[in-house]
């Protein structure tokens, strides 16, 4: 019966391992995988709030500055 | 060779125009302090908000985040800049960590302080390797990207524009310090930002997104797949691997230490945001060339050719001046840190602890000079597979994410289990990365690492003192 079990158990480690090592393989190979296409709103979310995130830093980084440079903070 | 860009002419301009700014400005921003070693290191340990989130913008957005993620937009759509944009959760990550490094190490210097203070000599001195390899690596693909880009967007030599960016950035981290460094870097994180916007929306007004959004639904769908699984795995080793470089690198330890209290944990918060964003609009640009069907000579030459094909020869400029402030501020902040850490831990606290301050000075110049020399020797060949050196370097830098973690946080973490898992967790790693997939490294290497840590704390617990932190 132990031995049994242990025999089990190395089978289960052997496949845990192997199921480890193909699993990138596998998720290279996305033919069956279940597909998410972005639509035009999302697309335009995911663009125009990245540009507005860009200019929002420059200014933001700029109103800081100003603020610390009129208090003497910079450094 | 495919022709260039940018005319040399006006590329020659350009160089010598920023590079004379950035000299003049670092030299004048390095009289600022009072001289002593520690101002040299560390800009006087008292930079605002609007200077440590830039010096952080900066020094993240490498020639890669230019040039890179596009590539990554261009070849696996959304989930490539996802993934790309998500090394910005490093910084993020690291903000409530460097709230404690200020607590415990209010004198600290270097991250090697940590880890020899926390850990002792023998975890030190594999934290150093890691280090090394690492920091070399990084080192070796600016200056080789810098000869390479420059190369391409405006026909200089590879060696030549090695030369120029390497020399310009050695020139003022050597007269200016970490003052030089952090005041160029906020000109240039400024630059960089403004020019990407700039860039961005005039190719989308020429394009608009709808028309890329039809394009690529007819003709690449798969490049809009949300559910892209290797896009998962991707964007999570990319974090991981992020979180590793930041975690264990003295570029971002030395903005700790170089910051005020109450600014720092902010700054890496609006620094990870903002760089975000790079990433994410440099993909976009990619995913314009993709949709439009321009052609390219080489798939990472993505933005220069669609900023030229659009914009014309002013958005070859742009793109030109966006690069070169990208290569010269992540490597100032690559040379000033590294010359501190080889300074601070091995010239003064291994082998000669008697070094006056003027002389510590003294040695964190000289190896600022020897850093620019190996990094030149060492690019001098051309190698043209920079990503997978970097890759490669996930497997080291994902180990020390848990033990400096746990060494911050946790008293009873164990030295010896920090060795196990920095050493574990990179051999492990490179075995994730020759044997399964390059880009599975860093995860793996974490995993291992994490486990390692967390049984050899709990079956062997330490009890150390926080107040021992307090000499570094």
């Amino acid at each position: 019966m132990a031995q049994r079990w242990q025999l089990t158990t190395r089978a289960l480690a052997v496949m845990v391992l192997l199921a480890v090592v193909q699993a990138p393989r596998q998720a290279m190979a996305a033919e069956k995988a279940p597909v998410w296409v972005a639509d035009l709103s999302l697309f335009r979310l995911v663009v125009f709030g990245s540009l507005a995130g860009l200019a929002l830093a420059v200014i933001a980084l700029l109103l800081i500055w100003y603020q610390e440079w009129r208090k003497g903070d910079i450094w | 060779m495919t022709q260039p860009f940018l005319a040399p002419g006006v590329a020659w301009a350009l160089v010598v125009v920023f590079s004379v700014l950035w000299i003049a400005l670092g030299v004048a921003w390095g009289r600022k302090g009072k001289g002593d070693a520690d101002d040299f290191m560390l800009a006087g340990r008292n930079l605002g908000l609007a200077l440590s989130t830039a010096t952080l913008m900066a020094s993240w957005v490498t020639g890669n985040t230019t040039l890179l993620a596009p590539e990554f937009g261009y070849r696996n759509g959304l989930w490539g800049m996802f993934s790309y944009a998500l090394a910005g959760l490093g910084l993020i990550l690291f903000a409530p960590l460097s709230l404690r490094i200020k607590q415990l190490m209010p004198n600290g210097r270097t991250s090697g302080d940590f880890i020899r203070l926390r850990f002792g000599r023998p975890a030190w001195w594999v934290f150093m390797v890691i280090t090394a390899v690492y920091t070399l690596g990084f080192l070796m693909t600016q200056a080789m990207g810098a000869g390479i880009l420059l190369e391409a967007l405006s026909g200089f030599d590879y060696r030549l524009g090695m030369i120029v960016v390497i020399g310009v950035s050695t020139i003022y981290t050597l007269f200016g310090g970490m003052r030089a460094v952090v005041g160029t870097d906020f000109m240039q994180s400024l630059l960089i930002m403004g020019l990407l916007v700039l860039v961005a929306t005039l190719a989308f007004q020429q394009f608009p997104a709808a028309e890329v959004h039809q394009q690529l639904l007819d003709k690449h769908p798969d490049r809009l797949n949300l559910l892209l699984p290797a896009g998962l795995l991707i964007a999570w080793n990319s974090a991981l691997f992020s979180m590793g470089e930041v975690f264990h690198n003295n570029i971002w330890w030395s903005r700790v230490f170089s910051s005020r209290s109450s600014v720092v944990f902010r700054s890496f918060i609006y620094g990870g945001l903002a760089w975000m964003t790079v990433p994410l609009v440099t993909g976009a640009i990619g995913l314009v060339a993709l949709a439009q069907g321009l052609e390219l000579p080489q798939v990472n030459m993505v933005f220069p050719v669609v900023a030229s094909q659009l914009l014309g020869a002013g958005g070859a400029a742009m793109v030109f001046v966006v690069v070169f402030a990208s290569l010269t501020s992540t490597l100032d902040s690559l040379l000033a840190s590294t010359a501190d850490l080889v300074a601070e831990d091995v010239v003064f606290k291994l082998l000669n602890p008697d070094l006056s301050d003027a002389q510590l000075r003294q040695a964190t110049r000289l190896v600022v000079i020897a850093l620019a020399v190996v990094t030149l020797a060492l690019s001098w060949p051309r190698l043209d597979s920079l990503a997978s050196v970097l890759f490669f370097t996930g497997a080291l830098v994902a180990s020390t994410i848990w033990p400096v973690a746990y060494g911050l946080y946790w008293s009873s973490a164990n030295r010896q289990a920090a060795i196990a898992a920095m050493v574990s967790g990179s051999v492990v790693g490179l075995g994730a990365y020759i044997w399964i997939a390059p880009y599975c490294a860093a995860l793996f290497s974490a995993a291992v690492s994490a486990l390692v840590m967390a049984l050899g704390t709990r079956w062997w617990p330490e009890s150390f003192s926080w107040h021992q932190l307090q000499e570094g």
